[in-house]
């Protein structure tokens, strides 16, 4: 693993690994007192994560008022459904993100006339980045962990990252990543799978 | 179980985490992953996968909300507080109506078209018949309310350690409203979710822990007008 990526976790370990144990205990006693109808327990989750859920969900659909209505639709079913969640499968803040993903993508996939169009600009904004991940890595004093995953991201060879960013953050399908990169299905899916690894192992090290 | 197996299963998985499957791959890692049935590396494998992907996210830098949007969500939410707290009187009178429901339903859900009205179900309450190979299963709802009231005759038995699981589904996006097993082929089940804006809905057998994503075929599927 490079030098840069064991750094990024280190820190995130030392730094943010106690706060990070407390956070994700913390969410997962709100998700029990929403459970109980607790409107503030639901209050304080929103406002903890409904900003990088829109972010995803704006970076997917690239359109606010859709994606306000994503956020939305994402922290109903919290509210309706916290019961779903499943302590043993994983942390809250990554449920409720992977519940803004799914309805982002669906958004995405039933759209795709309207996405067909809106290609060009989206191409036209990335060809005036030298690295498409600038954009979406913008620091401004962040956390630990957002360091560390951003770092991590960074880390990946590039064609890794870009069937990772064309499929999580632009919401194509593996045909369609195969289709815009011109690698064969075969090896876009071997890159994702390599990708996902290598960020697993991160995650996992953060968590420790 | 070979390493061979698990490798497909990783791979898929991967894919499934980034919402980047096709229906096809996504119908071979159901498949495989029934075949494995109670496997707790595919478990492992599906929870790393999926904590990754959720995690991904962060790394976007966080947009602030509009406060009319929190807002927003939590009149939503209040209103469906509300309306929970009125689910014993609302679930009572579900269930009177279902059991009146039943004597006429029993007779017509597998006989009468989907578009022939239902003598005694009130002109704001819609009744939908789900499409399966055996036995008959309906739904009756309020459009815009939380709230519906499933219910089924001669069901077959889900088998041994299984259950029925019901769906909402909005585009390919999957919510469990929860499990019921038949008693006798009889089905009576309530569920407090909200299915309107549903596009589908749908059963699926499952295993008793009633998995969070459905690992089967749907048994039973109904469209939502």
């Amino acid at each position: 693993m490079p030098a840069q990526v064991t750094a990024a976790m280190r820190i995130g370990s030392v730094v943010s690994g106690m706060a990070e144990d407390l956070s994700a205990a913390r969410d997962r006693q709100l998700v029990r007192r929403i459970e109980g109808g607790d409107e503030e327990a639901f209050r304080t989750l929103f406002a903890t994560y409904a900003p990088s859920a829109m972010a995803l969900a704006v970076r997917v659909v690239r359109q606010g008022q859709l994606a306000e209505e994503i956020v939305q639709e994402a922290f109903l079913t919290l509210w309706r459904s916290p019961g779903v969640f499943d302590e043993r499968r994983g942390s809250v803040k990554a449920w409720l993100m992977t519940m803004v993903h799914h309805r982002a993508v669906d958004v995405v996939r039933r759209e795709e006339a309207q996405r067909r169009r809106s290609d060009e600009m989206v191409v036209g904004v990335r060809e005036e980045a030298e690295d498409p991940t600038d954009a979406v890595l913008a620091a401004v004093a962040a956390p630990a962990e957002r360091d560390a995953v951003r770092t991590a991201l960074r880390s990946l060879p590039q064609e890794q990252r870009e069937v990772l960013e064309l499929m999580y953050f632009d919401g194509l399908s593996q045909s369609q990543v195969a289709e815009k990169t011109g690698a064969p299905l075969g090896t876009v899916k071997s890159r994702a799978l390599l990708g996902m690894r290598r960020m697993r192992s991160v995650v996992e090290e953060l968590e420790r | 179980m070979s390493e061979r197996d698990h490798g497909l299963i990783e791979e898929l998985l991967a894919l499934r985490a980034l919402s980047g499957l096709e229906p096809d791959d996504d119908a071979t890692l159901r498949a495989a992953m029934a075949a494995h049935g109670d496997c707790e590396e595919c478990r492992r494998l599906e929870a790393g996968f999926e904590e990754t992907a959720g995690l991904l996210g962060f790394a976007l830098e966080p947009v602030p909300v509009r406060e009319e949007l929190a807002d927003r969500v939590l009149e939503r939410a209040r209103s469906s507080r509300r309306v929970d707290e009125r689910r014993p009187r609302r679930r009572a009178a579900l269930v009177a109506v279902a059991a009146a429901l039943v004597i006429v339903l029993v007779g017509v859900a597998s006989l009468r078209p989907r578009t022939q009205p239902i003598i005694g179900v009130s002109p704001t309450q819609e009744v939908i018949h789900f499409q399966g190979d055996a036995g008959a299963l309906a739904m009756v709802y309020a459009p815009g309310q939380p709230g519906a009231l499933i219910w089924g005759e001669g069901l077959p038995s889900p088998g041994a350690g299984k259950t029925y699981e019901i769906w909402m589904i909005t585009g390919s996006t999957p919510v469990s409203t929860g499990c019921a097993s038949p008693t006798d082929g009889a089905l009576a089940a309530y569920t407090s979710a909200d299915v309107t804006g549903s596009d589908v809905m749908a059963v699926t057998v499952e295993s008793t822990s009633c998995p969070a994503a459905p690992t089967t075929q749907p048994v039973y599927t109904a469209t939502l007008a």
